[in-house]
């Protein structure tokens, strides 16, 4: 990658975080927030946008941000309202400036009148706002330095005489105002720059110092006449070099005609490189003022409240670095062999050699501590805020409230916990799909709801918050809830569920997921698409997540995700199923419990259910289920009750337990084949290789020797 | 030569630093005034490089803020903006600004602006 390509790539990265921030601050404006922190916020990043594209020359997108950015200067300084006009044309340029970001990206071109509707909103709302006084506010478009309303003397004889080549030099008069060292700038660097543009004479005019009492240390008391032999320069470039003391101090500038310049001066002779600064001068003399206490810094600092840290600023101090995924990915790849292997030494320590190695022992146990805390922080690197997903849906529920002409309200909660970046980017459409759902079919029209005693605007709630080794995100609506009766019949005519098969409440409701189903006959513009709620759970399902439908009529509905904390690594129990070793997510097991003293019944189709503590739960054999040889006597078998999902639990059988451990999850489908009832493979300490045991997966499907008996 | 770059861009902070660390110059950055002041609290600089429109505290209060601490009169102050207006200079000047670059800024000019009010 060249390097501009990497400073492009930073400020695209740059420009999406920019977008988001843009999204949830005009959320906030358009609830009614409009403190002066976020207008200021919004003006920044659309400042921020302008400034990276126009090094780059996206002359499409400065163009855009730059009235933009006017627009947004206007409001911020109550020139302009921030009415709900604007908002709307604020948020829509969001969209337009996103457009033009993504186009620079992949390199295209959009219509040179992209934007221009808005555009020309942005110049007319800020013309009728600012009237004739428009000049004082708005920044010159052009790169030139504006030095024409430079209090300069100019000569008038030098301006007509504007021809080339006549004048033998110029004679430049620098008289620096008194104030000149308070912004740092120093006469002698000038001359000095000066001196290497041509071969120039430097007189120094020293009458106007004072006598020590009256001497001011940071005052300048000195002026100065520099002559240029020769007029090669132009004059351009001499005003540049003053450009930065331009206002504080005369200058004039006058070309020397035909006859040399005088002669050597007596009095002083100017040697610029060896010339005293007269801040460091400053420096020596002074400083009584230098010890300012440091009081002054915070009475300064408080003049200006408002622009004292805002809520959405990140806390100053916290430093960080930008790093390659990829590098990151190595690592956790690194720590997880490191588990793997320290997993492994531990389970080569027989009795024997633990007796016979103490040292070693205690040695290994700080090394699996050790190994567990570097796992930990790796996956802190990889962890995000679910905010960065989040931020988009305020957007999604006001556009669907819009096209459904329904009301609803968006509550978010949780946005700070955080998620595997995989995951997080994994999630974005799902939720996507789910919201929609929500909005589409759970939230009724605002007549329905009046009807039936709601109030006119419906709420869907979106939360994340960690539970245990995983996170939920659960997204709740006080809607209708689920029409199980329509959802059912549906099921049956589309030959989903069989026509005599009894559903429970439960079972109907996550109906909804199922593959080739949807409700809506003509698939609406709004959730439909072409894809149904099977793909959001085949996606959740992919990262290792689940979801839940729980629904009560006429109340609403709660679909709950829940999704691993980290994509690479999971806690795990390794059981021996017919010889085989097997590991069972530690995450879903709620306990474990001798077969013995199971207590176990059998249903009329022969279906064997566990009784724990009067609840009935379905079980599994898993040797029966995964069609392996069981010679071990029923007594010394165990039960590992697992939860499924939130609700529904599971009780697999298993001949022993052997211990937990963590694992590191290889996909089956990469290497092998999709298996029913198999989340995914591990290799175990010993090398060989363990299958990671689907629980949901099991719940859900009918086993083979369930289906045999029925 | 050390150079503090002060901006809330990383696009830019990446650029100045990319520049400059060519130039042979040493670069901090800081991604607003109050980080900056941090840095200068701790740190020596023979230049600082500040955008403007910052949060937390923007450019001319961060400027402000550094004149005031009698330690940092004679540090030169550049002030990074695309605003080329003439208030915003003279704000800049006013607050104690020693010069400034327009962005998006042409290397080699940056270098001779530098150059202009270092020692």
């Amino acid at each position: 990658m060249s390097e501009l390509d990497e400073f492009k790539a930073t400020f695209f990265d740059e420009c999406s975080e920019l977008l988001i921030e843009l999204e949830e601050q005009f959320t906030a404006i358009e609830e009614g927030d409009k403190s002066p922190d976020r207008m200021h916020a919004v003006f920044r990043a659309i400042h921020s946008v302008k400034g990276g594209a126009g090094a780059f020359g996206f002359t499409g997108l400065v163009g855009f941000a730059h009235e933009f950015e006017t627009l947004l200067d206007f409001v911020r300084n109550d020139k302009i309202e921030m009415t709900n006009e604007v908002i709307v044309l604020c948020i829509r340029s969001n969209d337009i400036i996103a457009d033009f970001v993504e186009a620079a990206k992949v390199g295209e071109e959009l219509a040179s009148d992209y934007g221009a509707v808005e555009k020309e909103k942005f110049i007319s709302l800020c013309k009728a706002s600012s009237g004739d006084d428009e000049e004082t506010g708005e920044p010159v478009e052009d790169e030139e330095f504006d030095i024409d309303f430079t209090p300069v003397m100019i000569n008038l004889d030098e301006e007509m005489g504007d021809d080339e080549g006549i004048s033998e030099g110029w004679l430049v008069k620098f008289v620096p105002h008194r104030e000149l060292y308070i912004s740092a700038n120093d006469p002698i660097l000038l001359l000095r720059e000066l001196a290497e543009m041509s071969d120039i004479e430097v007189k120094a005019v020293l009458i106007d110092i004072p006598t020590l009492p009256d001497f001011e240390p940071m005052g300048v008391y000195c002026s100065w006449e520099i002559s240029f032999s020769d007029d090669s320069v132009e004059e351009e470039l001499i005003r540049e070099v003053f450009e930065f003391v331009d206002g504080d101090c005369d200058l004039e500038i006058t070309k020397i005609e035909a006859k040399p310049i005088q002669e050597k001066q007596d009095d002083v002779d100017f040697d610029s490189e060896n010339l005293p600064s007269f801040a460091d001068l400053a420096d020596e003399i002074k400083p009584v003022e230098a010890e300012k206490p440091a009081a002054t810094v915070a009475a300064k600092g408080t003049e200006q409240t408002s622009k004292s840290p805002s809520k959405t600023a990140p806390v100053a101090g916290v430093q960080s670095i930008r790093v390659d995924l990829d590098k990151v990915d190595r690592v956790v790849n690194m720590v997880g062999e490191l588990v793997i292997t320290q997993s492994m030494l531990t389970q080569q320590m027989d009795d024997h050699l633990k007796h016979q190695y103490q040292e070693l022992i205690r040695g290994l146990e700080v090394l699996a501590t050790t190994t567990r805390g570097l796992q930990d922080s790796v996956m802190a690197i990889r962890a995000q805020p679910v905010k960065s997903v989040f931020s988009r849906m305020p957007r999604l529920v006001r556009e669907l409230a819009t096209k459904t002409g329904k009301k609803i309200k968006l509550e978010t909660v949780g946005e700070n916990t955080e998620i595997d970046k995989t995951v997080i980017e994994q999630l974005s459409d799902p939720l996507t799909h789910m919201i929609r759902n929500s909005a589409d079919h759970g939230i009724e029209s605002v007549e329905n709801r009046v009807k039936a005693g709601k109030s006119e605007t419906g709420t869907i709630r979106l939360s994340a918050e960690q539970a245990g080794g995983s996170i939920l995100i659960i997204i709740e609506d006080d809607g209708a809830g689920i029409n199980r009766e329509r959802v059912l019949q549906l099921a049956r005519d589309k030959g989903v569920v069989g026509e005599d098969q009894q559903l429970s409440d439960d079972q109907i409701d996550n109906l909804i997921f199922a593959p080739g189903f949807s409700t809506v006959e003509e698939v609406s513009d709004l959730s439909g698409r072409g894809v149904g709620m099977d793909v959001v759970l085949s996606n959740i399902n992919k990262i290792g997540g689940a979801v839940i439908v729980k629904s009560w009529p006429g109340k609403g509905t709660r679909m709950t995700l829940r999704l691993p904390l980290t994509l690479a690594v999971l806690d795990v129990m390794l059981v021996k199923v017919g010889g085989c070793p097997y590991v069972i997510p530690l995450s879903s097991i709620v306990e474990t419990i001798q077969n013995s003293r199971a207590d176990f019944g059998k249903l009329p189709t022969g279906a064997k259910v566990l009784q724990v503590r009067g609840e009935y739960v379905h079980s599994i054999d898993l040797a029966d289920r995964f069609e392996l040889p069981n010679d071990i006597n029923d007594k010394d078998r165990f039960v590992v009750l697992c939860e499924a999902d939130g609700t529904n639990k599971l009780a697999l059988i298993v001949d022993s337990i052997i211990g937990q451990q963590q694992v590191v999850i290889k996909s089956l489908e990469e290497n092998f084949e999709r298996i029913e009832g198999i989340a995914g493979g591990t290799i175990l300490g010993d090398g060989s290789v363990g299958l990671i045991v689907d629980v949901q997966g099991l719940r859900n499907s009918p086993s083979p020797s369930h289906r045999n008996v029925a | 030569m050390r150079i503090l770059t002060v901006d809330d861009s990383r696009t830019m902070l990446s650029m100045l630093q990319h520049t400059l660390s060519g130039a042979g110059f040493e670069v901090i950055q800081a991604e607003d005034g109050q980080q900056g002041l941090d840095k200068l609290k701790t740190e020596s600089f023979d230049v600082v490089i500040t955008d403007i429109n910052m949060p937390v505290m923007d450019g001319i209060e961060f400027i402000k803020n550094v004149r005031s601490s009698g330690k940092y009169q004679s540090l030169p102050i550049l002030i990074l903006t695309t605003e080329s207006s003439r208030e915003k200079r003279d704000q800049g000047r006013a607050a104690g600004g020693t010069g400034w670059i327009v962005k998006p800024f042409d290397p080699e000019k940056l270098i001779s602006v530098i150059n202009r009010v270092v020692h």
